[in-house]
């Protein structure tokens, strides 16, 4: 079954939008964010940290993991084993992590696959066009470009132990310009893995496209949590109804 | 203390300056005045407004009027109305955290569906935690009194940015014709009030939307900014007849209570008023209901019987999540609701929405009230 | 007498399930000690992680006595996931034994493309066998899912639901006095909510 996955992103503990990765539209406190995702059904919440897993953080995690009935992914300052299993112990299905350095972070995706599961480790990678219109990795933490190319990074985590892989469009993320149809498709091609998309993603209609390419789940900021010309803060999610129409 | 009832009307001597007279009380007659002269407007009323405000010069985006919407019954329904009658409207919601799901989802299904634009005013979240904080501590019975004067800052700073003249509230007298206790609330215009009650816990009110009369002048009259409670030239608005045509049009799922789209606000007339002041606000919307003829006294002490929160599970989720997004224990907030009232007196208040506006406003009650015996002597 | 117990034997993640019990207005008590599981109406058995560890991890606390015991008095038993598959014998993904509360044995998931994992929501349905709509459970109802290993009961008619979109998944067993679910209720949105409050009914009737 497809899935339609709302993103919450937290910087200083509030939430926001992004917008080629900087931060955009200010949307309040996370926490309810969840609470009304989860209350309206959504298939799982994704929720991204722009920091370091502190005791405030890990609070915050506590309180969000209580207050859902469905599935949490969780992404954002997880950097060895021991942090990964202590948020899955709070009751996050699946932690993200972000490859952005083969010799760093796909040791670090292994041991985690290892300590919590493969159905809980999930990939992620984020994606910019070079100036050949070849797909390559974006370090957002460096704000540089990689020399990794797309085809490299998904061999490199097809073999890491990782269960699911997500791609993120920098170029189309918080631009409600259309996913990346062609970033999709290529990624599907490279890999039999569980595969999310996030970055674009607008209408409906896109979610649809997307999941008959052959994504399983895709991810959006934007869409779900604002509304209208002037990008109002305002949270929805199709209701199960309305779903069982678009089911694949 | 002895309870004393009206026999008209739910209101009780829990709201005070309370006084009986022989066909109801203080709060249920001077109702009756104000829902006649709501159902006595015409059509025409109704149009002649509507063409002022189509009249005024509209914004770049075409809008002519700010709607302010809560997700609740009667903003919604305004909405809808005002698209019905041709208006333009830029819908207005103000985001304090705690909004609830089925308040988010009827605010989309509504917009999406009229075709009306958003704009968001989200507060920032670590001081209005703080800020609701210090409303607790401080003890005072109007908590909501930071949300229902920052929503009214909101609506007016948005019309401006936006370049709109027209306002349309949702406050009216058909659904609100009998006032809630004076006791039971602080005057929504006192932003003196909360600024000292910010800074007593030491929270900063610097951009923080604080309207005040001064503010209300200034939009009014410099601005030229007005604000028309539209549903009171709406004599066929009525609650039921409202959630029913929201439920029909736009799928809008019921919250069981006046103002439950809010969590904190169900949790403040859930279980603040009741459990630290003995109020139950539901007695003045119940009692409007009574006197615009829509439910009788017995139905309306029945409902009072219930519990106000339709469910226990809600009641202590609600309390949880109250806990855990203030940062405080339940320990905390038991000790909070068994502490001594506390009063918005004993604080800085403005002397002029305090004093002279009830002065005024009390003139023109009376002026209307002599007026309508008189042309009643005269017919 | 507690309405809910929830067994925390150091495998399970319980603050979603006992959020969950909350939301239904249901007092549940959790237990670590397998001398504290007294005679409750329900007793939920949630289990995640890796086999191996947690047979032993059972028998060497008790654990695996004080369950069987426990349904063996005729107390009502559901186990959750990793929780149900401890309810058999053996399993394919390691050593030790199960509660053997159920004939039956964990294998591989039969692959689904070339996937094994069955990560996400999968629709169920009754089997032939099964009585329509096995608790209450609407054919198509979904429920999230999120293992690589799946239960085979020797006697096929325990098995009460059956994923559509994982071929040979069972997604719900029963035998008497006890069910196991290999998804997650506390996170399957209103129809894992739904299924516990059943489960609940079930377990006064």
């Amino acid at each position: 079954m497809k899935r339609l996955a709302p993103v919450v992103l937290m910087k200083n503990e509030l939430a926001f939008t992004t917008r080629s990765f900087t931060i955009d539209t200010y949307l309040g406190e996370p926490q309810n964010l969840v609470r009304i995702f989860s209350e309206l059904d959504a298939h799982e919440i994704v929720v991204i940290n722009l920091g370091d897993l502190n005791s405030e953080m890990m609070k915050i995690l506590e309180a969000m993991s209580k207050g859902s009935y469905v599935p949490l992914h969780f992404a954002g300052g997880i950097n060895s084993a021991s942090d990964a299993a202590l948020v899955v112990g709070l009751g996050f299905e699946k932690i993200g992590l972000e490859l952005r350095s083969l010799d760093l972070d796909l040791p670090k995706i292994q041991s985690i696959a290892e300590r919590v599961g493969s159905t809980s480790t999930s990939a992620s990678i984020s994606v910019v066009c070079n100036n050949l219109g070849d797909y390559i990795l974006w370090d957002w933490k460096s704000g540089t470009r990689s020399s990794i190319g797309l085809q490299e990074a998904v061999n490199a985590l097809n073999g890491s132990g990782c269960g699911e892989l997500k791609v993120n469009s920098v170029d189309r993320d918080g631009s409600g310009l259309g996913p990346d149809i062609k970033l999709a498709s290529q990624v599907r091609e490279f890999t039999d893995l569980p595969l999310v998309y996030q970055g674009g993603v607008k209408t409906q209609a896109d979610v649809d496209f997307l999941w008959s390419l052959g994504i399983d789940c895709v991810a959006t900021g934007t869409m779900l949590s604002t509304y209208g010309p002037h990008k109002a803060a305002l949270a929805h999610y199709p209701l199960s109804d309305e779903m069982e129409l678009r089911w694949r | 203390m002895e309870i004393v009832e009206c026999k008209r009307c739910v209101m009780n001597n829990t709201a005070q300056p309370f006084r009986v007279n022989s066909e109801g009380c203080n709060y249920c007659t001077p109702a009756i005045l104000r829902i006649k002269n709501v159902l006595g407007k015409s059509r025409s009323d109704l149009l002649n407004i509507v063409s002022s405000i189509d009249r005024k010069e509209s914004n770049p985006h075409g809008y002519n009027c700010v709607v302010g919407v809560s997700g609740g019954v009667d903003s919604s329904w305004l909405l809808a109305k005002a698209v019905k009658l041709g208006l333009k409207p830029l819908a207005v919601h103000m985001d304090n955290g705690w909004n609830s799901a089925q308040g988010s989802h009827n605010i989309y299904k509504l917009l999406s569906t009229l075709g009306v634009p958003l704009h968001t005013v989200v507060l920032d979240w670590h001081q209005q935690r703080r800020a609701q904080l210090a409303f607790l501590n401080a003890n005072v019975v109007d908590v909501e009194l930071l949300y229902d004067n920052a929503l009214q800052e909101v609506c007016y700073s948005v019309a401006r940015q936006y370049g709109i003249k027209t306002i349309l509230g949702g406050n009216n007298s058909l659904s609100e014709g009998v006032e809630v206790g004076r006791n039971w609330v602080w005057h929504k215009w006192d932003g003196v009030n909360i600024r000292a009650i910010l800074k007593k816990s030491r929270v900063s009110s610097a951009n923080y939307p604080i309207f005040s009369f001064y503010r209300y002048l200034v939009y009014r009259y410099v601005w030229g900014i007005q604000w028309i409670n539209l549903l009171d030239f709406i004599p066929e608005f009525g609650k039921e007849v409202a959630l029913a045509e929201l439920q029909r049009d736009y799928q809008y799922l019921p919250y069981g209570n006046k103002h439950f789209e809010n969590v904190f606000t169900r949790f403040y007339q859930g279980v603040i008023l009741p459990e630290k002041f003995g109020v139950d606000k539901r007695r003045s919307h119940l009692s409007s209901q009574i006197v615009r003829g829509e439910i009788t006294r017995s139905e309306a002490e029945a409902l009072l019987r219930l519990d106000i929160y339709p469910s226990r599970a809600l009641r202590r989720q609600d309390i949880e999540s109250i806990c855990v997004k203030l940062g405080v224990t339940e320990a905390w907030l038991q000790d909070y609701l068994a502490q001594e009232k506390g009063s918005h007196r004993t604080y800085m208040h403005d002397p002029t929405v305090n004093y002279l506006i009830p002065l005024y406003s009390k003139a023109k009650s009376v002026i209307r009230q002599l007026t309508s015996r008189q042309s009643e002597r005269n017919n | 007498m507690n309405r809910v117990t929830i067994i925390d034997a150091g495998i399970g993640n319980l603050p979603s399930l006992v959020s969950a019990f909350n939301r239904l207005d249901l007092e549940c008590k959790v237990v670590s000690k397998p001398e504290d599981l007294k005679t409750t109406m329900l007793t939920v058995f949630p289990g995640v992680g890796h086999w191996g560890q947690a047979t032993s991890r059972l028998l060497e606390s008790g654990w695996s006595n004080a369950i069987q015991e426990y349904v063996q008095r005729g107390g009502n038993l559901l186990g959750i996931c990793l929780g149900m598959q401890l309810l058999g014998r053996t399993s394919e993904e390691a050593e030790g034994l199960g509660l053997g509360l159920l004939p039956m044995s964990t294998e591989l998931n039969e692959a689904h493309g070339t996937r094994v994992e069955n990560l996400g929501w999968n629709r169920v349905h009754s089997p032939e066998w099964s009585a329509h709509d096995w608790l209450g459970v609407e054919n198509g109802r979904a429920f999230y899912f999120t293992h690589k290993y799946s239960v085979s009961p020797l006697n096929p008619q325990q098995s009460k639901l059956l994923s559509t979109d994982f071929p040979g998944v069972i997604a719900a067993v029963q035998l008497d006095n006890v069910i196991g679910v290999q998804f997650h209720p506390e996170r399957s949105g209103k129809s894992g909510l739904d299924l516990l409050a059943k489960v609940v009914e079930w377990a006064e009737a």
